[in-house]
């Protein structure tokens, strides 16, 4: 037990060593102006129509501080400020410190971005975001990782002449529900990133490779091990697999006049199985299924930057149909599609106006005394403004 | 439990080598930084210009920011966090951030 806490010491004071002696050879110039602080971020609002609402939906502050102590040394942390159903929500989206060990090799610790596929960890803030919204898969009862606390090394080098970039992460992972308090939600993966609810830690990584030398393409493979139970309880071993492919690819294309933005990412989230039992107006009862979901997306953008129009360089048609599967048999069993359809005006190259139609198409929960899975079908108009800084 | 001691006994082990390596490395006669980075990178990265680079990387997760957007010293922050973030190579780093303080 406290060979642990030796090498972690051991660790640390190692890095502390060497960050003073990075510190002492690369002192920054402290004339005012050249604080190596930077503050940059995003700020969107959402507008909304469908049958069941039209409404400015939410509105979003998303500060982002900068801070580059030495060449070794930097920080990152962003907060979020968002007013939605009357409320200010307010969330630390994360805020790491990151230690250079070599040139392309880094490692950051405290509460980081998941490399989970690319979306969350490159693509989520709404000035990146070709829509207004995420992919199926992500937000409320989302079944993917986005943030939470732990240390990466991440980098990238080159192998036989080929860039490849990687990502080795421990965080504390997600949790299981194990239908104590949702009974209709018992056997789903939580994300959960403030809260750690045992001793196991979850293990991932992503490695990407570019086949392309002027990196148009790049393919992505992650995956993530864990355990989700609570300690101490019936389900503290049961484990989730996940695993991940995604792709990138943007290029110029002349016979096309302008860009083409090509990305996607397919998610499996492979649970254990187990016989949960939950308290259903006061009845015990028992669920056995394949605990198996998954979902994906796939996102095609044109923006037709070789036009002779100023108003048409900054247009940009963008499409992303996205799936999630939720397991058969169990309380919270869906299936879902989602075909988004959008017309972006790019005011500069982080200001936009985005204007979208999204179809969903829902088919899910087992309806009471054996009734058909509800569908549900709801189209919605969005118009949202951002503007990165 | 056993399992988590394991992962903690690996990163520590994974880190403790990388950095053993680091301070290895830092000891070798490299005359910059730039030249220590550049080791075992191919030979059609180095001929890229910084130009070139900038607009292969940024583009594959948002528009190409202007260089005239920030001083020198704030695209010297913004391209450490790029650098991590958008997972640059430390040559590709450099040369981009030298086109863009050269260039706004």
């Amino acid at each position: 037990m406290i060979y642990k806490y030796f090498l972690g010491s051991a660790l640390m004071i190692l890095v502390l060593v060497k960050s003073n002696a990075q510190n002492q050879s690369n002192t920054l110039d402290p004339k005012p102006g050249n604080s190596r602080f930077l503050l940059r971020g995003y700020s969107d609002a959402t507008f909304m129509s469908n049958d069941e609402e039209t409404t400015f939906g939410n509105a979003r502050f998303v500060p982002l501080f900068l801070y580059k102590q030495s060449d070794k040394l930097f920080f990152e942390g962003e907060l979020e400020f968002e007013v939605e159903d009357g409320e200010v929500h307010v969330a630390l989206e994360y805020a790491n410190f990151n230690y250079s060990l070599a040139p392309n090799l880094n490692l950051r610790a405290g509460k980081i971005l998941i490399p989970f596929g690319i979306f969350f960890d490159r693509l989520h803030p709404s000035w990146i975001n070709r829509l207004p919204t995420v992919p199926l898969g992500y937000g409320h009862d989302g079944i993917l990782p986005t943030s939470d606390l732990g240390a990466e090394l991440r980098g990238a080098s080159y192998l036989g002449g080929m860039k490849f970039n990687y990502s080795l992460y421990v965080v504390n992972g997600p949790r299981i529900e194990d239908g104590e308090e949702e009974a209709e939600e018992v056997g789903m993966i939580v994300h959960e990133p403030d809260e750690d609810n045992n001793n196991n830690k979850a293990v991932g990584g992503r490695l990407g490779v570019f086949p392309l030398k002027d990196q148009s393409l790049e393919i992505g493979f992650s995956a993530q091990l864990a355990k989700l139970g609570n300690r101490d309880s019936e389900l503290e071993d049961v484990g989730a697999f996940m695993y991940a492919f995604d792709w990138t690819y943007v290029r110029k294309v002349s016979f096309l006049g302008g860009v083409i933005d090509l990305k996607g990412q397919i998610n499996f989230i492979n649970i254990d199985d187990q016989t949960y039992t939950v308290e259903e107006d006061s009845l015990m009862e028992s669920y056995t299924f394949d605990n198996k979901s998954n979902s994906s997306f796939f996102q095609l953008g044109y923006r037709p930057t070789f036009g002779s129009s100023g108003f048409v360089k900054n247009l940009e048609l963008v499409g992303r149909y996205s799936t999630l599967n939720t397991p058969e048999e169990a309380p919270w069993e869906s299936e879902s599609t989602q075909l988004a359809l959008g017309l972006n005006y790019w005011i500069d190259w982080r200001t936009a106006i985005k204007f979208a139609y999204q179809m969903d198409s829902i088919t899910g929960g087992h309806g009471e005394g054996g009734e058909e899975p509800e569908e549900l079908d709801v189209n919605t108009f969005y118009i949202q403004w951002t503007l990165g800084f | 439990m056993k399992n988590f001691n394991k992962i903690l006994l690996l990163i520590t082990v994974v880190v403790f080598v990388a950095t053993v390596f680091t301070q290895c490395a830092s000891q070798q006669k490299a005359t910059s930084s730039t030249d220590n980075a550049s080791k075992g990178t191919p030979e059609y990265v180095l001929q890229k210009s910084g130009a070139q680079l900038w607009a292969e990387s940024c583009i594959r997760c948002h528009n190409t920011a202007s260089p005239a957007t920030f001083s020198d010293v704030q695209w010297d922050v913004a391209m450490k966090h790029m650098e991590i973030r958008a997972q640059l190579t430390k040559v590709e780093a450099e040369k981009v951030l030298e086109f863009m303080q050269s260039a706004n």
